[in-house]
């Protein structure tokens, strides 16, 4: 190296962090600024390849990171100061770890010589994020900056994708050191090298065991999603090579068109009967990507009893962690789709057609159930109804979707309909009310073209709610779509099938004016209530240029259907047709979450 | 369906735990750097899984690497969840099952200080003398032994009442005292009258022994 190369690469902890995020291509990050965290915002201010978004709490950074990682497939980057920004941060890296989604969030760390002493916001980051993040660092020297920087991203994009943290003290943001970008394309860690491609000999007995099936699933996940848009092509082409059904998780939407004859819709917990019923009777389970959560599964003991299972997944501890999987294959899902069609077609070209023929019968009579029915009203809209006229609006555009967590979030995931991957933004494992405003706004940030909606309820959406003066600092037109029915749906739902219908605090009271709430923060408000006006007001919100706060008044006691209750299995489903859910389960139920 | 014939479990209904618990040695290969036992024993505990015995050092200076070697007592389901969860950890180089690789070599270390004079005294250097126990350390009024687990619970244990005697800082004293070159921390249980420090890890030639130099990364 050649002095004026060496002295070109001599600069502070702080400039490194912001040259070290240029390399890696990041071009926005979500923050908010306090003390130990000041030198980094000054070589921010010193810039303008990265465009820093301020947020208005640090849990809103977290989720637009989320929402912004989950639409591109690129790491979102959130930048904190120390003490209360590390901990606000708390709950979006727990959601991000939750559901494999990358973020690199830099955590500002009072000097190194006051670690420890209970210094002014000071707190233990490393150690309050280590069971929520997938790897952590604390940077105590500066000549470990660069090295740290590069191998968070690798860390945080590869393998199962999830947060890292890197705390670094305000003295080593200070201090001078060399810094180097490392060789990306060949960038490998000592210890973590997350398996890739399936074993052969694997993916080649599980098309064994397709090519014999006579009622097989496609059961996939996220993990389709995080292995990148090729993945889902690979799934789909498998799908029409084998003709077998698909059915995927909550975090799955997208990887398989809604709109192929196909696709069984979701299945869990409020699946659709038909998705459920296939995985309680196929004979061959195909798991992509997805990993047996509890609410997909229902009773484990009564899970699928009949079928053998094929789980693939890139993490080695998700296979058999829940459900005893006969054919594992660990490995990246777009590889082993990739090599499962390439075994399968040196096999045949022929679809199964004939063979599931029957098995497709069987499905028909279940789709005919039509359990996503609901009945429609003419005097007070439906929940259900209001996502249906959604997604008739806006489905020739270009459209994204997050949501919070409730029944508007089973309500969408069931109603509205996606056709491409990264398209739909929600909190899955974690279940954070609060998600869908924020990640709403990092997915604007990251598309600003495209039309991106928030399905929101009035209870959720007023945990983030200071994010709406974000989205109106940046002229970002996201769209919040408030099914307001003055209550937390789902725990009064709940405390309908569970609790002999005393609802213990589960409504929404002293709600504020949203529509004036809107205007109050510089955004535009509107309400409707009229069945008949709603899709007037669904365009009226659509041709606003600029945030919309859309309160949505619709019917209050609504519950959300179908529904498989915890510790039942997926052939005692609740159908919508169900007019007393109290009577369905006994005391020994009770006790389940 | 044959859910109604089977009774509800615990909260998610997951199967009743129908296999037995086994006791494992587990040797955990990782990076040498600040947190890691923290991160290791974090997973334990976050994830329910129970340690009977942890020993931690450095073990290749050059590379950095330290070797954890953790007893845990689980299920042949949960014993695999363990190691995969371990290997999950980014510093986690290499986790080797040792009981179920069938060629570990162990022994643990049992450190009494024995309080007592005349009689007591002369007896226990007799005990001490027959199954080869080393006195590491006298006082007026105590010794302090150096002797195997094993040793300890068969012999040892069967001293007159009042003949052991010693507080838990004796303990932690004794085994610092006794720590392994380059500072081995051995997990301290005083299983009898609070009396016995025990630290427990691994020869070191059972480490050679057990892994070729090729199957380090």
């Amino acid at each position: 190296m050649t002095e004026q190369t060496s002295q070109d690469n001599q600069m502070t902890g702080a400039e490194m962090v912001v040259r070290a995020l240029i390399d890696q291509g990041v071009e926005h990050i979500f923050g908010y600024p306090g003390g130990a965290a000041l030198p980094i915002y000054d070589a921010i201010f010193q810039q303008d390849a990265i465009q820093h978004i301020l947020v208005r709490h640090e849990q809103g950074a977290t989720h637009m990171a989320e929402g912004y990682a989950r639409s591109t497939g690129k790491a979102g980057v959130v930048l904190v100061t120390s003490g209360p920004g590390a901990t606000n941060a708390v709950t979006g890296l727990t959601d991000a770890l939750m559901d494999s989604i990358p973020l690199v969030c830099i955590t500002a760390q009072v000097p190194t010589t006051l670690i420890g002493s209970d210094a002014f916001q000071e707190c233990d980051t490393v150690g309050i994020t280590r069971s929520c993040t997938k790897h952590n660092y604390l940077v105590k020297n500066v000549t470990d900056l660069p090295r740290i920087m590069h191998e968070a991203f690798l860390i945080a994009t590869t393998g199962r994708p999830g947060p890292v943290v890197i705390d670094i003290p305000k003295d080593v943001q200070f201090a001078l050191g060399e810094y180097t970008k490392p060789d990306l394309d060949n960038l490998r860690h000592a210890s973590y090298r997350p398996r890739m491609d399936g074993d052969h000999a694997a993916i080649e007995a599980a098309v064994d065991l397709m090519l014999r099936a006579e009622r097989p699933v496609f059961y996939t996940g996220g993990g389709v999603i995080n292995s990148g848009p090729e993945a889902s092509e690979h799934l789909r082409e498998l799908a029409e090579l084998t003709g077998f059904p698909v059915t995927s998780t909550l975090m799955g939407l997208g990887a398989f068109p809604a709109s192929n004859q196909q696709w069984l819709g979701m299945l869990g917990m409020h699946g659709t009967y038909e998705a459920n019923l296939a995985m309680h009777d196929c004979d061959l389970m195909i798991n992509i990507g997805a990993r047996f959560d509890d609410r997909i599964t229902g009773r484990v003991d009564a899970f699928s009893p009949n079928s053998r299972k094929v789980h693939v997944d890139i993490d080695p501890s998700s296979i058999s962690k829940v459900v005893h999987a006969d054919v594992p294959i660990v490995g990246d899902c777009g590889r082993v789709l990739e090599e499962m069609i390439r075994i399968y077609r040196s096999k045949t070209n022929e679809p199964r057609s004939e063979a599931i023929a029957p098995w497709w019968k069987q499905i028909a009579k279940w789709r005919a159930v039509n359990s996503l029915g609901f009945k429609n009203s003419d005097t007070v809209i439906k929940p259900q109804h209001a996502i249906a006229r959604l997604y008739q609006a806006t489905k020739d555009r270009d459209v994204y979707i997050t949501t919070e967590v409730g029944q508007h979030q089973m309500w969408a995931a069931q109603h509205f309909h996606f056709e491409k991957p990264n398209r739909w933004m929600t909190s899955g494992g974690l279940g954070t009310m609060g998600y869908g405003l924020p990640a709403s706004v990092g997915v604007q940030v990251a598309h600003p073209d495209a039309l991106v909606i928030d399905i929101a309820g009035e209870a959720s959406v007023q945990m983030t709610m200071q994010e709406l003066s974000t989205a109106v600092q940046y002229r970002l037109p996201v769209k919040i779509f408030i099914l307001n029915n003055e209550r937390m749906g789902m725990v009064r739902q709940w405390q309908d099938l569970l609790h002999g219908s005393r609802y213990a605090h589960s409504y929404s009271e002293s709600l504020p004016d949203f529509v004036k709430l809107a205007e109050a923060y510089g955004g535009k408000g509107i309400r409707c209530s009229d069945p008949a006006k709603l899709d007037a007001a669904i365009a009226e919100m659509l041709d606003y240029d600029g945030p919309v706060l859309f309160d949505c008044l619709v019917e209050k006691d609504e519950n959300c259907l179908p529904m498989i209750p915890s510790g039942k299995p997926h052939n005692e489903i609740i159908l919508p047709d169900t007019a007393n859910i109290g009577s369905i389960i006994d005391e020994k139920g009770r006790a389940l979450v | 369906m044959n859910a109604n014939l089977l009774p509800t479990g615990s909260a998610y209904f997951l199967t009743k735990e129908t296999q037995e618990t086994e006791k494992h040695t587990l040797s955990v290969l990782v990076d040498n750097e600040p947190g890691i036992l923290a991160r290791v024993v974090g997973l334990f505990s976050a994830r329910g899984y129970n340690i009977d015995s942890l020993t931690v050092s450095e073990t290749e200076h050059n590379r950095r690497l330290s070797r954890i070697t953790v007893v845990v007592v689980a299920t042949p389901k949960t014993l695999v969840q363990i190691k995969l969860q371990l290997e999950r950890l980014v510093p986690v180089h290499r986790v080797h099952d040792l009981t179920a690789e069938g060629i570990a070599l162990e022994r643990e270390l049992a450190l009494i200080k024995v309080a007592g004079t005349g009689e007591h005294r002369a007896e226990t250097l007799r005990l001490a003398d027959a199954f080869r126990a080393q006195i590491v350390d006298a006082t007026v009024e105590s010794l302090r032994i150096r002797s195997d687990r094993q040793a300890v619970q068969d012999r040892f244990l069967h001293f007159p009442d009042g003949a052991v005697g010693a507080g838990g800082s004796c303990a932690d004293r004794a085994c610092s005292y006794f720590a392994w070159p380059r500072g081995h921390v051995g997990r301290l249980d005083a299983f009898w009258t609070g009396g016995i420090a025990r630290a427990s890890r691994p020869l070191p030639c059972s480490r050679a022994a057990l892994l070729p130099l090729e199957l380090l990364p």
